[in-house]
């Protein structure tokens, strides 16, 4: 990777980060999920960041009409490997299962290639789907997420976490919000007060 | 003692509600996110109160805006000390909570209005939509109607209209009918059943769906029209299943006739249906009163050519009867003088003659009229024939009448009676100098040869068609008093005369003589303008 840069932009809000912040998008419209998406992912292309996307509700072609809009070609993207583009349930539930180490060996290699092939940053924008209430391993959904939290503490992608508040349960929200350190409320990114550190909630 | 964190954990929890979807979500949230509270184990939320206060175990603070109360939440609380300072906050909170969900109630309301408007306003566009299709289909409907009624008049009318309406609405069966009887019987004027034409029949309209039509604007059965007429054989073998019937009716608002249509199926649309069968039922009832007008007219005309006969025959019999006993009269009178004094019988002798002659030529005159007359054919020149009688006549006749004469000298010879051709000429042209009367007039006789290329070119004087062919075409116009409609209709009948001293045998005795010949006539006249006679005889 060449020299990181100081800060990164998100695309959908004016604040600047460091890299590697993780962040929790509780969203709960269409329209909502696919702005932040899009902006997302647009601004790690033109920042030359590495990109990648999870989500089954994001289409290719609105991505790619997205993208050309701005004069980005999303078929040189792929090629290149500047972004990844892929389904929720294909990456989260191979064999029908949540495994939490699998992904974050997968997020540490992703890190690592983009290192290797000298993107300044890297950035992953995945949304959560609600099978993971019902898969084996879906449990450990709070622990894989505060593991990410970990992880990105020695490989510094940034992650944004989207989950759709019409299909998770209140209280689970309100569980998802206390292993990410940022939230987005009224598409400002703030600390979150609920926050529980790794550490603290591991040992839980 | 408060933590800045939790207190600001509230004010997120404030703004980040606004995203949870429904009210079980928020309190879900809610409740997980306050057990952070120091000094609280466990928080849950009703929607009625349980009137909980400090000394039990669980500390109930509501969420009500005003006097709307929506609920409370419900804290168990192991420290007091730890808890009690965060209380207002709570209350603040709770309050907050219930200006959010009150929100939500009147946005949800709001939205459930707009769906429901959407949904009428979208019924509404269905309905009219179906309601313009609808009329697009009547107006074409209307248009064939209109059509048929133009171009096929009469009983291909109604065949007509029959398969067209089992075509429209999708119908097995269609009949239209007349009534009779009072209104007890029907009659046929088609029926269309299974893509062909049946024969028409009479039937009786009692327990039939046809009897409940009479009398009704509309009669509809969508379904089970067979078990509602278990006596109606016709509708059994049908098998039907639905009926609609509509009345005919007159212009002054009397049942006439119906038409009915009769499925295998249920009738799903009958509003549709009802109106092409209102259109086609005003349409039928004017081909039908037109028809029954129609029929009328020819029982009116025939009647009345039967009375006219009878007059004609009653004037004929009184006329032979009254000439006849006139003549009688006379040999009578000779013969009873003869008797008185037969020495002088021989003086009497000459006058019984006439009186025999006058019966003879009073016979041969009726014989002319029935064009029975014994002809003694011979290839007449009718130029000549003509010439030579207005050359006698224009001596006779009155000096205020001038004779003009415009005749062809190249006329064929025809086979004819020339005596009685000549009785022809004679009688139309004393006829027209009587005409003209005493102020000063003109008899203009014309002789011609004419080709009647076409049938139906011409018509004689009782409006039949003079047939194709080439005729001498003899020509008499006068300029006199003209003849009014009744004159012009009895003027050939025997014994009817205008004048004081006619006998009234001329014209009739003309036309017989015509008729004898296969010849035609022509009439034209108006009172106070004068008349014109055309004689047509055929070149063999």
């Amino acid at each position: 990777m060449t020299s990181s840069p100081q800060t990164i932009s998100l695309g959908f809000t004016n604040q600047a980060f460091p890299p590697g912040v993780h962040i929790c998008q509780i969203f709960s419209s269409d329209d909502e999920r696919q702005e932040s998406l899009l902006k997302f992912i647009l601004s790690g292309l033109q920042s030359k960041e590495r990109t990648c996307c999870f989500s089954d509700n994001a289409t290719e072609q609105a991505i790619c009409e997205f993208l050309g809009n701005y004069g980005i070609s999303h078929n040189d993207a792929i090629d290149t490997g500047a972004l990844t583009l892929a389904g929720t349930r294909d990456i989260y539930f191979e064999d029908n299962r949540f495994d939490p180490e699998r992904m974050l060996n997968l997020l540490t290699c992703y890190y690592n290639d983009s290192v290797t092939h000298g993107y300044p940053a890297a950035r992953v924008i995945g949304e959560m789907a609600t099978e993971i209430q019902h898969v084996c391993g879906g449990n450990r959904l709070l622990e894989y997420e505060s593991k990410i939290s970990i992880l990105l503490r020695d490989h510094p992608v940034t992650a944004v976490c989207q989950y759709d508040a019409r299909s998770f349960d209140g209280a689970m929200i309100m569980d998802v919000l206390k292993v990410h350190p940022l939230m987005i409320v009224r598409g400002s990114v703030i600390h979150n007060p609920f926050y529980i550190k790794p550490e603290e909630l591991l040992t839980q | 003692m408060l933590i800045p964190e939790i207190l600001g954990q509230l004010l997120v929890m404030q703004s980040f509600v606004i995203n949870l979807p429904d009210e079980k979500s928020i309190f879900s949230f809610v409740c997980r996110g306050l057990l952070d509270i120091p000094g609280v184990s466990g928080v849950r939320y009703h929607e009625t109160t349980q009137n909980q206060g400090f000394d039990t175990a669980e500390l109930a603070i509501p969420v009500i805006l005003g006097e709307i109360f929506m609920g409370e939440l419900l804290f168990t609380v192991d420290d007091k000390e730890l808890f009690v300072p965060y209380l207002d906050y709570l209350k603040n909170f709770c309050y907050m909570l219930a200006v959010i969900l009150e929100e939500r109630n009147q946005r949800s309301q709001n939205e459930q209005l707009q769906l429901k408007l959407e949904a009428r306003v979208q019924q509404r566009t269905s309905q009219l939509n179906a309601e313009i299709i609808e009329r697009k289909q009547i107006d074409e409907v209307q248009s064939y109607l209109l059509q048929i009624s133009s171009v096929n008049p009469g009983e291909g009318f109604f065949k007509t209209l029959a398969s067209y309406l089992a075509k429209t609405l999708g119908m097995d069966y269609v009949c239209i009918d007349t009534l009779h009887g009072d209104g007890l019987t029907a009659r046929t004027l088609a029926i269309y059943h299974d893509g062909k034409f049946e024969a028409n029949v009479e039937y009786a309209l009692k327990d039939t769906p046809c009897g409940d039509v009479v009398g009704k604007k509309v009669c509809v059965f969508p379904r089970g029209v067979c078990s509602l007429f278990p006596h109606d054989a016709a509708l059994q073998e049908l098998e039907a299943e639905s009926y609609l019937g509509t009345t005919l009716w007159s212009f002054d608002m009397k049942p006439i006739g119906l038409i009915a249509v009769i499925g295998q199926k249920e009738l799903l649309d009958s509003h549709f249906a009802e109106s092409v069968m209102k259109l086609a039922s005003i349409r039928a009832a004017g081909e039908l009163e037109r028809r029954q007008a129609y029929e009328d007219k020819l029982l009116f005309e025939q009647q009345f050519q039967q009375t006219q006969k009878l007059e004609s025959l009653g004037v004929l019999a009184g006329g032979i009867a009254h000439d006849f006993n006139n003549i009688l009269a006379i040999i009578m009178g000779y013969c009873s003088l003869t008797k008185m004094d037969y020495e002088k019988a021989e003086k009497n002798i000459p006058e019984i003659e006439k009186a025999v002659e006058r019966a003879a030529v009073l016979c041969r005159q009726m014989l002319a009229y029935a064009g029975k007359a014994m002809l003694t054919k011979s290839q007449v020149n009718t130029w000549a024939l003509v010439d030579e009688m207005v050359g006698m006549l224009e001596t006779t006749i009155h000096k205020n009448v001038v004779i003009k004469t415009e005749l062809d000298t190249d006329i064929p010879l025809i086979t004819g009676d020339a005596s009685q051709l000549r009785q022809v000429v004679l009688n139309l042209i004393m006829n027209s100098a009587e005409a003209i009367g005493d102020a000063d007039g003109e008899v203009a006789v014309k002789l011609a040869t004419t080709e009647i290329i076409v049938a139906q070119q011409e018509k004689d004087h009782l409006g039949f068609f003079i047939p194709a062919g080439r005729y001498i075409c003899l020509e008499v116009t006068d300029n006199g008093c003209g003849m009014d409609d009744g004159t012009r209709r009895k003027i050939f009948e025997p014994f009817y005369t205008t004048k004081f001293t006619g006998r009234g045998l001329g014209m009739s005795a003309v036309l017989g003589i015509i008729k004898a010949h296969k010849g035609l006539l022509q009439l034209e006249s108006r009172l106070g303008q004068g008349t014109t006679f055309k004689v047509f005889l055929p070149v063999q």
